[in-house]
């Protein structure tokens, strides 16, 4: 997994490179918790180059939406590769998490 | 196809996993969406076993075989860890907003939603769970 990130318009876009699982979601966590916690970006993860998530993945998205929603800062997915969407509509995370 | 075996002896190999599936596919022709899907499920299982079937200074260890009868591919996962059958675990309520969603028990939910079959023996101090999957 790689991650780039780039401040689109105001935006932090976080390029998602490669395979999120069990062994480096933590390391997804890590680079993302700063802009979390500090800033007032909305933030997207673009996903075009995400090839593959698990659960573990699941859970710092979901984190992520948490701690931004609270503070009134948006959080979307863009351009979800159909196998990660389908994981996606499949644990109804689709439903919660703003997909453009 | 012959049975294949394969050992992992720590969370980390599930690295291997992809290219398990990977020489599987060159054999059996299957899509990269059921290739997705099989990994999906086999992360799951494995994470759970790594996770919450061994004390933690234990020696952790998982075998997994794969076998193909007719059109049904069959991942059978053994581990001598505590006894724990995931499938009598309750569905997560994926209906939730997200404020009340829990990541926890996903994993399963995942294996269910993707396998045709999924069923658990105990044999031996061993937990044994069945996954099986149309290709």
């Amino acid at each position: 997994m790689d991650i780039k990130i780039e401040n689109e318009n105001g935006s932090m876009v976080f390029y998602i490179n490669g395979r999120v699982d069990t062994t480096n979601s933590n390391e997804l966590e890590n680079i993302v918790k700063p802009y979390l916690e500090d800033g007032d970006n909305d933030i997207i993860f673009d996903c075009s180059d995400l090839t593959y998530i698990s659960s573990s993945g699941l859970r710092v998205f979901l984190y992520s939406f948490k701690v931004l929603s609270a503070k009134k800062r948006g959080f979307s997915l863009r351009n979800v590769l159909p196998d990660v969407l389908s994981v996606l509509n499949m644990t109804g995370f689709s439903k919660i998490l703003t997909i453009i | 196809m012959e049975t294949k075996s394969y050992q992992f002896d720590d969370i980390s190999k599930i690295a291997e996993i992809p290219v398990i599936l990977e020489n599987l596919s060159d054999e059996l022709k299957l899509s990269s969406e059921l290739i997705f899907n099989i990994n999906l499920a086999l992360e799951e299982a494995m994470v759970n076993v790594f996770h919450y079937a061994y004390p933690d200074n234990a020696k952790k260890e998982v075998s997994m075989q794969i076998k193909l009868h007719g059109n049904q591919l069959y991942f059978i996962l053994t581990d001598s860890g505590v006894e724990f059958d995931p499938t009598k675990e309750g569905d997560v309520d994926i209906t939730l907003p997200a404020e009340e969603r829990r990541i926890g028990g996903l994993g399963i939910f995942l294996i269910k939603n993707i396998m045709n079959n999924v069923s658990y023996q105990r044999i031996d101090d061993r937990n044994i769970l069945t996954m099986e999957i149309d290709v």
